[in-house]
């Protein structure tokens, strides 16, 4: 259980005779931090703006920017309402501020959605559409941790017919649901994802499909991967997202009488509190640096 | 007095048994019923939702730095593994390059934080088995080690939000490297004690072998991942598998097991435990000694484009996944935490039919829970 006497004591001290403020071993805290600190001024290597961005140093930061004079336009409340602001990406950073300060009102609002890119030939997409015939699926790039992966959607009605496909297939082999989420679009509905991948391939593959407000449900698949279960209870929880052939989809994370409201629609509001710790940061504060 | 003619048929009734909410054995605030046929579990019924708090709805809401402090109360025992989780996920849209020195502390931080959470599992796992609190005693003391070296580097005992977008919050403290070894040599005995006390122990392996196998293919169906899939013989890890941050950079074995039972998980836990301690000696030698800790050209606000991306990681308890929807701006508009906890929990059931009431706490056990993961 214990340390051996001589591997503690005498190796901490003797890499520390300096440190005269810590007699214990173990009273590394206080040394380590006084060191740290006279380091902090010293060291060139380490962006003092950013590493101490969120630290201590942020809220004096931030109050100097609120202190700056703002540009006088008309386009920073309207960037409040919206609460997205038409910002330039952050490669944009580069430019001098003033050119990148006068381009802001002439900016075009950022799009919504990250533009579909159609995958390389031979991507998983085509042996799926050669599994399941004639079932209509539109296929595009994601991001992916390392790269892209592949995406598809596919019609409410395919779904269970297209993972019953990836899981028996062998060129397919996708043996594993890691996630089932919904998605809430407002204007353009519900989504269900399912995010797939394989033991033995080198592909993944998230399948899409999208159902609206009025007929919520997509037949469960509940019997193609039993994991599946607790997820599309969770679903239908918290976007009301019926799932015909599901087993058992009694509420699980809410009370068995909340079936009323759905939590995570977007039409489900937070409370007013909660809100506010987001919109807590002045819209805009620290933009610029 | 006239007595009536009764009935001498025995009748065999199912008898439901409540267990928890409050209970030792349920490692927290979690419910399930039993129903018996004598001893032995004909049906579970788990209630979970005691510990929702909504945090998808409430990231919703929060940018994406003030997201980071949410993934610790979530999952509190592998804190590290979820902020690595949801950090990547926001760094892979804003298509950030995250500095060497900065990759590797985080590597050793999140690896002593699969010890601290291992440790935990074998102390607590030991009462569950009957081994009273003698594991625990020989447990927690390694625990409280790594806990005071997180608590030197980032000022906090367990919510540490160290973990920033773009690299680490600050700069860990000048004996670091020193510090860690250090904590390893009681790991490293902590490990040979528990290997003492529990690996051979004659009543510990009756309590633990045979109990709620799972297969191989029925842990791929229920989705299973981590040392519960391994155990069941599925050599899958997303470190070695999937490697992200600079894992492909060093050697180290998946440990698998072969019977798919309590027993093999906890093996495999023993033996990961050993694999980590491996990694975090190499990533000691390779750690640049300075350098950068946090990405070049990182705005004040964070914004990502739009996009979308599944981030996982491999955590203590399994795969810890973010599935991260942006409309642009600097706030999630959908997120997902798939959380190692839920998932392992749902095949409770199918685990604990045919099995004896008292296994089901071991079986329960040998998921290691998380029970605030479960909820969110």
């Amino acid at each position: 259980m214990t340390l051996p006497d001589g591997q503690d004591g005498s190796e901490t001290s003797a890499e520390r005779p300096e440190v005269t403020s810590a007699p214990a071993p173990e009273n590394t805290p206080s040394g380590a931090e006084g060191a740290r600190i006279e380091d902090a001024g010293t060291t060139p290597a380490v962006d003092p703006e950013a590493a101490e961005a969120p630290m201590t140093g942020k809220r004096d930061q931030e109050k100097v920017t609120d202190a700056e004079p703002k540009p006088p336009s008309a386009e920073a409340p309207a960037a409040a309402a919206t609460g997205e602001g038409a910002r330039p990406p952050s490669a944009e950073g580069e430019k001098p501020k003033p050119a990148a300060k006068a381009a802001r009102p002439a900016k075009e609002p950022e799009p919504k959605t990250a533009p579909k890119v159609a995958p390389p030939a031979g991507s998983v997409n085509e042996i799926l559409a050669a599994a399941i015939g004639d079932v209509k699926i539109e296929a595009y790039l994601v991001p992916d941790l390392k790269g892209t992966s592949v995406a598809v959607e596919v019609g409410r009605d395919d779904v269970s017919a297209v993972l019953t496909a990836c899981r028996d297939d062998a060129r397919l082999d996708l043996k594993y649901l890691r996630c089932l989420s919904g998605v809430d679009w407002q204007e353009e509905g519900l989504e269900v994802v399912y995010h797939l991948s394989s033991f033995t391939k080198p592909h993944k593959l998230t399948v899409k499909t999208r159902i609206t407000y009025a007929d919520a449900s997509v037949p469960s698949v509940a019997a193609v991967y039993p994991a599946a279960e607790w997820h599309e209870r969770e679903a239908r929880d918290m976007f009301g997202i019926d799932f015909p052939g599901h087993p058992d989809l009694r509420p699980l994370l809410l009370p068995e009488d909340m079936t009323d409201h759905f939590p995570l629609r977007k039409d489900n509001p937070l409370q007013e509190i909660e809100e506010w710790q987001g919109e807590n940061l002045v819209e805009g504060a620290g933009d610029d640096e | 007095m006239v007595t009536e003619q009764h009935d001498r048929s025995l009748e065999v009734v199912d008898i439901p048994i409540n267990m928890g909410p409050q209970h030792p054995s349920t490692h927290g605030v979690f419910r399930m019923v039993l129903v018996l046929d004598g001893e032995v579990c004909k049906d579970v019924i788990p209630h979970i939702g005691y510990m929702h708090r909504g945090g998808e709805k409430l990231m919703e809401a929060m940018d994406f730095r003030q997201g980071i402090g949410y993934c610790d109360r979530t999952e509190y025992l592998a804190q590290f593994s979820a902020e690595l989780g949801y950090v990547m996920a926001v760094e892979r849209l804003m298509e950030l390059e995250i500095p060497d020195r900065a990759e590797y502390i985080r590597v050793i931080l999140t690896e002593l934080n699969r010890l601290s959470s291992h440790f935990m599992f074998m102390g607590a796992f030991g009462i569950d088995a009957g081994v009273f609190a003698t594991s625990f005693t020989y447990a927690f003391p390694q625990r409280e080690y790594i806990q005071e070296l997180f608590e030197e580097v980032t000022g906090d005992r367990l919510m540490y939000a160290y973990f920033r977008v773009g690299g680490l919050a600050w700069e860990v403290t000048d004996n670091f490297v020193q510090r860690v070894h250090e904590v390893l040599v009681h790991t490293r005995q902590g490990l040979r004690d528990l290997d003492e006390l529990l690996t051979k122990n004659e009543i510990f392996m009756v309590r633990c072998q045979g109990i709620g196998a799972f297969t191989a293919d029925q842990a791929i169906a229920y989705g299973l991942s981590g040392p519960m899939l391994r155990a069941s013989g599925v050599p899958w890890d997303l470190r070695k598998d999937d490697p992200y941050s600079v894992y492909d950079r060093f050697t180290f074995e998946i440990p698998v097991g072969n019977h798919g039972d309590v027993y093999d998980r906890y093996l495999v836990r023993l033996e990961e435990m050993r694999q980590s301690v491996n990694i975090i000696e190499q990533a000691l030698e390779q750690l640049p000694a300075e350098g950068p800790i946090v990405a070049e050209k990182l705005p004040r606000r964070l914004r990502t484009p739009p996009g979308e991306v599944y981030s996982k990681v491999e955590a203590p308890r399994g795969e810890w996944g973010v599935y991260l929807v942006s409309k642009g701006g600097d706030k999630p508009y959908r997120l997902k935490m798939r959380s190692p906890s839920f998932c392992n929990l749902s095949a409770l059931r199918e685990m604990c039919i045919g099995q004896f009431m008292a296994d089901a706490v071991m079986i329960l056990g040998s998921m290691d829970i998380v029970l605030c993961d479960v909820d969110r």
